[in-house]
């Protein structure tokens, strides 16, 4: 099974290539506000994560993918197959990690790091705050059970035009949403049990954080952390609210990226 | 009649403003601003999380008023759908109110600014499903109970069947090292009857244990480039030695236009051919046995091939057939012999539906048997081949 094929890996443009990791829950159609803006300048590289969106799901691994090393050893097959070097990786929330580690274990392919809401870890431990309790967790998987195994009809695919936003025109957009009930378990505790904070500190590369206001799962004090702890990093405050600003903010977004690139 | 139909019609309700309707509907109103924040709330919502609209109003963020684990489920799962598709259907959801977290399904809405064509507030509607949901998690909790002790059971058979395994392949190395030692004659009746009982059971025990890794998600599929065209006709000739023992012809036919490389789990197609042509011997004393592998559809990246094992053998009794597939269904011809397991044809199915397919049984009984399945393969580009 070829990489790309595994997982779903889609480019487009030219230029030096700004690779996009989505986040837990989702899949590469998140980065339809964002992706396009950079395309005249950049190839831009979209892939689902084993595991979500039309990724080969069959490829999905408890073991390999039961640590995020798995993901971050996926990038890094992606990047050697389209043979990219010098990558900016783009990551969002989980993925942000992901993209950490896979510059570790490869530091010469990446030359930059955008990490939107990303966090080294979830769960309060003394004095650092992640935000998250194993109540939020056990809470998270009851609420994924309801809405993948229960009678919501949350999840079913719908295409939908947009009357409002023509641009957009029709498309499946809520494929991230068929994700298997299994592994979407799984990967949730995989990446809210996390622990990264290790990690950080041996990040050399010039890094934006893109903090948002109101994240639940990535609060402010996690981005202060980042920035204290990561030697080349900064972080960049936004007025946008919530945990995923390149879709309620797209603009704020793309500004904030361009400021950095 | 007709009187009574104008009483109908004139029949008026009791003054109902649309205030009303909406702040006392059974159901909780609200809508949000793009960051979340209550623009608006019906009087039924703020009652059930025990808030006056004016400390609502401005001041908290829809997120809020869930469960954490709701919250996180919101920003994964709901807020990217709304941005994305404009809109979401039931989404099963808890809220804290009074004294007990309400179990919600939430549908909702994005309204845009007609100008920048910005989402300008969200319009959400919570229907309180508590009891409902109460009933749907003891489902899925006995759901899942049940699932886990299949798959303990599995586990354990495998494990069985696994450790069964080593000192039978020591009982069968003894048996052939007696039978080259040349025995007397009266001996050498018991040590073949040895040697054939033990290769019965090894098979049997492979059939367990094949179907309990099939039984507990342990088979994985491993795809590789495969030359089809050639692999069909090996996996023909393998069965050649046992053919010739009986009067029985086999052909394999391979349409010229499948493609010679695709992906497929080599191993995995080969047992269930080598499975459907040991069957199709089984039962057919004499006559033919055909192997077809088909294209039915034919992509440039993807090719459908339909395989076909058909035989002119004894069939399959009409109240059989809808059973061949179940575990541990067995011909009157086998159960008065007392071969096999009863499984080759279970796991067959499984090890099809793993590829992708499903397995399809049509006989006639005194005029033979006929099993197909189809599989879309994809095609190993040419540079990769």
């Amino acid at each position: 099974m070829s990489v790309t094929v595994r997982n779903n890996v889609n480019t487009s443009g030219c230029g030096p290539p700004l690779l996009f990791a989505h986040g837990f829950g989702c899949d590469q159609t998140m980065w339809r506000f964002v992706a396009p803006a950079f395309a005249e300048r950049y190839r831009i590289v979209l892939f689902d994560l084993v595991g979500s969106g039309r990724s080969d799901l069959s490829a999905y691994s408890r073991t390999r993918h039961g640590t995020l090393h798995g993901h971050a050893d996926d990038v890094i097959e992606i990047c050697r197959e389209l043979e990219l070097h010098e990558v900016i990786f783009v990551g969002h929330s989980v993925s942000a990690m992901i993209g950490v580690l896979a510059l570790l274990k490869e530091p010469t392919r990446f030359s930059k790091l955008v990490l939107i809401a990303p966090s080294p870890r979830y769960l309060d431990d003394a004095d650092y705050r992640g935000g998250f309790s194993q109540e939020a967790i056990d809470g998270l998987l009851e609420t994924l059970d309801s809405n993948y195994l229960g009678w919501s009809t949350a999840m079913a695919p719908v295409i939908l035009g947009n009357p409002e936003r023509p641009e957009l025109g029709n498309e499946l957009v809520n494929s991230f949403c068929r994700n298997d009930p299994a592994i979407a378990r799984h990967f949730a505790r995989v990446s809210f049990l996390c622990d990264h904070r290790a990690e950080l500190p041996r990040v050399q590369v010039p890094t934006l954080v893109l903090q948002c206001s109101n994240d639940v799962i990535a609060p402010h004090f996690v981005g202060q952390y980042m920035e204290r702890v990561m030697p080349n990093s900064k972080v960049c405050y936004m007025k946008a609210s919530g945990h995923c600003p390149h879709l309620s903010d797209p603009e704020e977004t793309v500004h904030a990226m361009r400021g950095f690139l | 009649m007709g009187s009574d139909d104008t009483d109908l019609e004139l029949r008026t309700l009791p003054e109902e403003s649309l205030d009303e309707l909406y702040e006392l509907a059974p159901c909780g109103y609200l809508s949000i601003w793009p960051d979340g924040t209550v623009a608006r709330v019906n009087h039924t919502l703020a009652s059930w999380v025990g808030r006056s609209r004016h400390e609502l109003v401005g001041k908290v963020r829809f997120p809020d008023l869930l469960t954490v684990g709701g919250q996180v489920y919101y920003e994964t799962h709901v807020a990217p759908l709304l941005f994305m598709q404009g809109s979401v259907e039931q989404i099963a959801i808890d809220l804290r109110c009074v004294g007990r977290v309400a179990s919600v399904l939430m549908s909702a809405v994005q309204k845009y600014d007609p100008k920048s064509g910005r989402t300008a507030y969200t319009r959400i509607t919570l229907f309180d499903v508590s009891e409902r949901r109460r009933y749907e998690r003891e489902l899925l909790h006995e759901r899942r109970r049940a699932e886990q002790e299949a798959q303990a059971r599995a586990e354990f058979a495998a494990m069985v069947s696994h450790e069964i395994r080593t000192p039978l392949s020591a009982i069968i190395s003894v048996a052939e090292l007696l039978e080259q030692s040349h025995p007397p004659e009266a001996q050498q009746r018991l040590v073949t009857l040895l040697s054939s009982s033990t290769h019965n059971l090894l098979c049997l025990v492979n059939d367990v244990l094949d179907y309990s890794k099939l039984e507990s998600g342990k088979l994985t599929l491993h795809e590789q480039p495969v030359d089809l065209p050639s692999a069909m006709l090996e996996l023909a000739d393998l069965q050649r030695p046992r053919i010739d023992a009986q009067q029985v012809g086999l052909d394999v036919l391979v349409d010229e236009r499948i493609p010679r490389w695709v992906y497929c789990d080599r191993v995995k197609l080969g047992q269930i051919i080598t499975n459907l042509v040991g069957n199709a011997i089984k039962f057919t004393p004499q006559g033919f046995i055909n192997v077809s592998a088909m294209v039915t559809e034919l992509l440039p990246e993807l090719v459908s091939v339909r395989f076909e094992v058909a035989d002119t053998g004894v069939g399959i009794a009409p109240k059989l057939l809808s059973h061949v597939f179940e575990r541990f269904t067995q011909s009157e011809q086998e159960l008065q012999e007392r071969r096999g397991t009863g499984l080759g044809l279970a796991i067959s199915q499984k090890l099809v539906q793993l590829l992708g397919g499903q397995l399809v049984a049509s006989s006639t009984e005194g005029h033979g048997s006929r099993f197909s399945f189809v599989l879309r393969l994809r095609r190993v580009a040419p540079d990769c081949a």
